[in-house]
């Protein structure tokens, strides 16, 4: 299955990222600007494999390539199907089913990037770790809590790092919104937060009637096709509606409210699909943060009229944050006008009219994280983009490869993140109320 | 794309196809994400602010369907053309409603417009572009792409009667509903959109229409389209809506922008020379009636 080496030589290659970068940085994408400024012209380019070239893989890679001054050299997926459109992604590219077999042959990657079913995340990043790369991991970290800390453990052991997909981190709407929130104080004192994803589907995907050639499912531990493609629906593979999607939206919580819970308790089942899935088709949780923060969260299968948000709400406004693309800050009739408020653009949600807001009005001149400009540009239209976060943030995981800096959202940030919603699950499971005990975050 | 796709199956087990659709909706979806132009982030728009620089590798589905768009428009001798872009930015049709621009614009724009600016190497997947300030706009043709794709998806899970469509401009139908013979799509009159000017019956076929009142404006009287001419670089006058069956919903797709462009000379000997291709032109009348209706190969 492998390919040959690539057989472009370094020196071409930089010509060819250098030419890349100049071109990139006349149009729309101008986070290669950044790229540029940390990657002199004699630094050889990063290589990095990738592992699990399913759906969301393959929306990573297909940004990955785009970095300057990075390079994907090979390809790992044990389903050949994948594997093939992996390929049309990434060409030149040597392919491996086993990536433990990738690892022995790639010495030479600086990373890699995970993008598998969630109980091969813990597996595969120790691995890598140990085989001395830097790891970008598709959230949540790991399906249980004792994985995550083997994770952490292993970053800290080796002095590599991991960072994970949460890419609202990486939004410049989701900056914005924590400058007002925490420098200018828009919503006052923060009392309860609600987060949601509602969706109106059985979360399924086809699963075809015949095993495609060259696949081995019983030497990864799956009973069958099935088990493989649906993997979100059985609790050994996933920890279903919680970590494939509220992980993202509770760490926004986290980071927030720089905290994390000190309880949890909730209500789930399977109460519409009843398909065979083993996780819950629909989620209610409620967390209790220090300083009396209460945080709801649902999330549905039968119903899309929510679709997805955070609202954020203090004694002084609410701060709504719809589909990763839109903000709106409501202010309290008690609150004191704020000095640009009446200039501000205005939108209606709900009948209610609220501020927008906009992260290139007051654009943040301070190079942050080593985006550079990458999160300046793009005008209002990236903003709307709720795919350009995905670039920002394996753009800003190469540049802390090329510079050994430590990812904002790392294995720690990232755990306390899948702590939060693995004891969620947990908590409808016991069906009783879990306090958040400080064992659960040590390492 | 930026429209409402739906897509209908037919058959027994309602869960596999639940299954099939959500996976033919997640590939349009994908689709949407990669030929946006209003996604910055987007393959097209990435490949837009590099090609003029250096070849720009692209996905290979994406490549593909360039070649398709150029061979389309090689077939319809430029009538079609993915590279239209500045001319649409001209006409103020990207953003806007539209809006009469000035003649000195409109030869600017029309020196960054034409496929044998765009080099398309086979070999290494990529994509060049012979002048800076040159776009591809892949509108005339993402959304039978996309309907294309859903239904190979479609076929792929094994599932054989269902109807797809994206924004009700383009319609794929997969073999018949269950009992009958073919499925059964009307065309909307250009001049009532409450009546149909045709009913077409179709199986294992495309049917695509563009129209002149998809987008247009008006100054002094004079009806401008969206559907502009790459060649003069102005906007058709003659036609209100064409139609075109083919094989596959991409085909069908750019046909239609073509046919409307070509008019009904260029339009059959385009179905002359292309046997699996069909056209429904609708034109005002010149016998006093409301509009003429020409049927063009499959369907003469």
């Amino acid at each position: 299955m492998d390919g040959d080496r690539k057989t472009l030589s370094r020196r071409e290659f930089l010509r060819e990222s250098a030419a890349a970068a100049a071109a990139f940085s006349m149009g729309v994408a101008a986070p290669a600007r950044a790229a540029e400024e940390t990657k002199p012209a004699d630094r050889e380019p990063i290589l990095y494999g990738f592992v699990g070239t399913g759906n969301q893989g393959r929306r990573l890679l297909s940004r990955a390539v785009r970095v300057p001054g990075t390079r994907v050299v090979a390809l790992c997926d044990i389903y050949p199907p994948n594997l093939e459109e992996g390929m049309k992604i990434a060409k030149d590219v040597r392919t491996y089913q086993d990536y433990r077999e990738m690892l022995e042959k790639e010495r030479d990657l600086d990373a890699v990037l995970v993008a598998t079913p969630l109980h091969w995340h813990a597996p595969i990043t120790i691995d890598a770790l140990r085989a001395g790369k830097h790891v970008f991991c598709e959230k949540t970290l790991a399906r249980t809590v004792e994985e995550c800390k083997e994770i952490v453990r292993a970053s800290r052991e080796t002095g590599k790092f991991v960072q994970v997909g949460h890419q609202r981190r990486y939004n410049p709407l989701y900056e914005h919104a924590l400058k007002l929130i925490k420098k200018d104080g828009v919503l006052g004192r923060i009392t309860h937060i609600r987060a949601l994803w509602h969706r109106n589907g059985s979360w399924r995907r086809a699963v075809p009637e015949e095993m495609p050639p060259g696949t081995n499912l019983a030497l990864w531990g799956y009973e069958d096709l099935e088990h493989l493609i649906n993997w979100r629906l059985y609790r050994k593979s996933s920890g279903g509606l919680m970590t494939e999607l509220a992980s993202h939206q509770l760490d926004v919580v986290n980071w927030f409210l720089e905290a994390t819970p000190l309880s949890v308790m909730g209500l789930g089942g399977i109460d519409y699909w009843e398909d065979g899935r083993e996780v819950y088709d629909n989620v209610s949780v409620l967390y209790e943060y220090p300083n009396g923060v209460k945080v709801v969260y649902t999330s549905i299968t039968t119903n899309a009229y929510d679709d997805y948000y955070e609202q954020f709400m203090g004694d002084e406004g609410t701060l709504l944050l719809t589909k990763e693309t839109q903000g709106l800050l409501f202010r309290e009739v008690r609150a004191e006008k704020l000095a640009w408020e009446r200039f501000a653009h205005k939108d209606k949600s709900r009948g209610k009219e609220g501020i927008v807001l906009d992260a290139q009005a007051t654009p943040d001149k301070k190079k942050r994280r080593g985006r550079g400009a990458g999160k300046q540009v793009g005008g209002k239209e990236a903003q709307k983009d709720p795919f350009y976060p995905y670039y920002l943030e394996l753009e800003d995981f190469f540049a802390c490869v090329r510079e050994g800096r430590k990812p904002f959202c790392d294995a720690e940030a990232a755990m306390r993140s899948a702590v939060t919603v693995l004891m969620a699950n947990e908590a409808i499971k016991r069906d009783t109320k879990i306090e958040f005990t400080e064992d659960l975050f040590a390492v | 794309m930026g429209c409402e796709f739906e897509v209908l199956l037919c058959g027994e087990d309602e869960d596999h196809l639940i299954a099939v659709a959500n996976e033919a909706l997640e590939e349009i979806e994908r689709l949407e994400e990669q030929m946006s132009l209003y996604l910055p982030s987007s393959e097209l728009c990435w490949l837009n602010a590099q090609a003029a620089h250096q070849p720009v590798q692209v996905e290979a589905g994406l490549f593909a369907l360039l070649q398709t768009a150029a061979q389309i428009s090689a077939d319809t001798e430029g009538a079609f053309d993915i590279t239209a872009a500045p001319l649409v930015k001209c006409w103020g049709f990207f953003q806007g409603e539209g809006m009469l621009p000035l003649p000195e614009k409109i030869a600017a724009a029309r020196k960054l417009v034409g496929m044998k600016h765009v080099q398309l190497n086979g070999a290494e997947q990529t994509v060049r572009f012979g002048k800076e300030g040159m776009e591809l706009d892949l509108g005339g043709i993402g959304k039978g792409y996309a309907v294309q794709r859903a239904t190979e998806i479609m076929q792929k899970y094994g599932v054989c009667s269902a109807l797809l469509h994206g924004g009700q401009s383009t319609v794929y139908a997969l073999g018949t509903p269950p009992g009958e013979e073919c499925w059964t799509v009307g065309i909307q009159h250009p001049l009532d959109s409450q009546r149909r000017v045709a009913v077409v019956h179709l199986r294992d076929r495309a049917l695509s229409t563009s129209g002149f009142y998809e987008r247009f404006f008006t100054v002094e009287g004079k009806v401008y389209t969206h559907l502009l001419d790459p060649r003069t670089g102005y906007p058709v006058r003659e036609m209100l809506s064409a139609s075109a069956l083919a094989p596959t919903a991409t085909e069908s797709d750019a046909l239609s922008t073509a046919f409307f462009i070509l008019g009904v000379e260029g339009t059959k000997e385009y179905c002359r020379n292309h046997e699996q291709v069909g056209a429904i032109l609708v034109l005002p009348s010149e016998k006093g009636e409301e509009v003429e209706v020409f049927h063009l190969g499959l369907v003469e």
